[in-house]
């Protein structure tokens, strides 16, 4: 067979539609340029948001920053590190009047192993459910009472949200002492738990 | 003084000089397998955090979000189908995997970045700086030529068709490098943001923070013994962390001190992540330090590695 001589094929795209080569590379860099200072100058006024003309243009932009997922903010351990260690415990009440204590995989009682896939627990009660996401709390309830509904004659009905919390001392007094006890406590949520709650859960 | 086409100059070179495509295909092949990983680590508590009866409702996102804003989701397509999540994460994992061998690149790096943003609108509440750090740079990714060197598919066009096999990871075509500089911005930008909160005041500057740090139970993988039992160890690893982190900014983009600033950054990183379990995190921020080496530095370190490589094969058969 002989050999055919193949011509390169150049690829199409909706680009090579739309302009020629030449207009292309004519519009190109100011284009590029374009979106390099905006996503810049987005970035900038996202993390230094210390001015009214900066709130301002976060204001206008932020639809197309918040919708692309591109805010970030890197202040790890600042302005300090985090300085309370906390836990969140889910006490649930059954219909008969007995209790029981639920609390999710706390990272300091798992193993080296364990604790690696599990770290989304930490981050979701400690850095944030248990403070400051209240929205999150009645599904939490829920959760804890689907998952604890194993007698179909005595469902839960209440599940209480509890955070402990101890303070770190801070190094001058805490250098030689062990952590305090997390033993302060805050209610969080007491919430009632309906049949629909625990529609369609199997129970063991 | 300085004139117009100076600065205009300057700008070109900077964001439009051109360079191989090597750094940003190695960043990419790394990404990709750290991206897998977080798939994977994701699989046991797949439906606690996405699933329409775990701890996060679709309800309870738009309600922290006051129901205003429309966000990149493709779950909102299926709100509350756990088949779909399922279909959803294996799509991510080959996307991943796709991006880690350079299957389709730049298309793999879309999935990966519509699948981690995706993710991150339906439950926020779960991930960590790393994460955010994995999505903005896999957003930044998408428009980088990484699928021109070592990738399975994608344009890898050599600058000299007549290759010497010694010299093959040397002579790839070169590439705009406007995306890779997006990348460095990015990673910088981490250092720069984190300098800046820290060094307002209190504990970063009194020199205390790093032992609260140490005190986080939660955080705690591996014991480091008397660095944290000792005011001056305690002083010197807060004053150290501000100083590597001032040096991830500045002194990074000075060739002469560019790779003792990585030596030094990524021991930090690794003490940190011996110490601390924050999964991903800290080899995220590692990986990112091969976009600062230049080309011909990565070429000749894939050589010796292949030429090794190549060795053992033999000497085993």
């Amino acid at each position: 067979m002989a050999n055919k001589q193949l011509k390169p094929v150049r690829k199409q795209s909706i680009l090579n539609e739309l302009l020629s080569h030449e207009e292309w590379a004519r519009i190109r860099k100011p284009i590029i340029s374009a979106f390099l200072i905006l996503h810049c100058t987005l970035n900038y006024c996202y993390l230094f948001n210390n001015h009214p003309y900066i709130n301002n243009v976060n204001h206008f932009f932020f639809g197309y920053y918040a919708f692309m997922g591109l805010e970030q903010a890197w202040n790890v351990f600042s302005p300090g590190p985090r300085a309370t260690n906390p836990h969140l415990t889910a006490v649930i009440t059954y219909q008969d009047g007995s209790s029981k204590l639920w609390t999710y995989p706390r990272m300091e009682r798992l193993d080296f192993f364990t604790k690696i896939p599990k770290e989304r627990y930490r981050k979701f009660f400690d850095d944030n459910a248990a403070w400051n996401i209240p929205v999150v709390w009645p599904d939490i309830a829920h959760y804890v009472a689907r998952t604890n509904y194993s007698d179909k004659d005595n469902p839960p009905i209440l599940v209480s949200l509890i955070r402990f919390s101890s303070t770190i001392l801070p190094m001058e007094e805490g250098m030689d002492k062990p952590n305090l006890p997390q033993s302060e406590s805050k209610v969080l949520g007491v919430y009632p738990i309906a049949a629909q709650d625990l529609a369609g859960v199997k129970q063991k | 003084m300085m004139s117009i086409h100076t600065i205009l100059q300057a700008w070109d070179r900077f964001w439009f000089s051109e360079v191989s495509p090597l750094s940003v295909a190695v960043y990419r092949i790394l990404l990709g397998f750290i991206a897998g990983a977080f798939v994977l680590l994701l699989i046991p508590d797949l439906f606690v955090w996405f699933g329409s009866r775990g701890m996060c409702s679709n309800q309870a996102v738009a309600d922290w979000n006051n129901g205003h804003a429309v966000f990149l989701n493709l779950f909102s397509f299926f709100p509350d189908n756990d088949q779909f999540v399922v279909v959803f994460h294996c799509l991510f994992f080959f996307a991943a995997m796709a991006l880690m061998l350079g299957f389709h690149a730049r298309a793999a790096a879309t999935i990966c970045y519509l699948c981690l943003t995706s993710y991150y609108h339906r439950n926020p509440f779960i991930f960590n700086a790393g994460d955010t750090y994995m999505r903005v740079s896999m957003f930044w990714l998408i428009f980088s030529a990484s699928g021109n060197a070592l990738a399975l598919t994608g344009r890898q066009q050599r600058s000299n068709t007549a290759s010497n096999p010694e010299n093959s990871f040397n002579n790839y075509k070169k590439v705009s490098i406007w995306p890779l500089r997006l990348l460095q911005i990015q990673l910088a930008t981490v250092y720069w943001h984190t300098f800046f909160c820290k060094i307002v005041g209190g504990p970063w500057i009194d020199g205390s923070a790093v032992f609260t740090a140490s005190r986080i139970e939660d955080l705690q993988r591996l014991p480091l013994p008397y660095v944290f039992e000792h005011a001056w160890t305690v002083n010197f690893l807060t004053w150290s962390t501000l100083g590597i982190e001032g040096a991830l900014f500045t002194l990074i983009w000075i060739k002469e001190f560019r790779y003792w600033v990585i030596a030094i950054a990524v021991i930090f990183h690794l003490t940190i992540e011996y110490h601390m379990n924050i999964p991903l995190f800290e080899w995220l921020m590692i990986v990112s330090y091969v976009l600062f080496i230049e080309p011909e530095h990565l070429a000749f370190a894939l050589t010796w590695l292949r030429k090794k490589l190549t060795r053992q094969k033999a000497v085993s058969l």
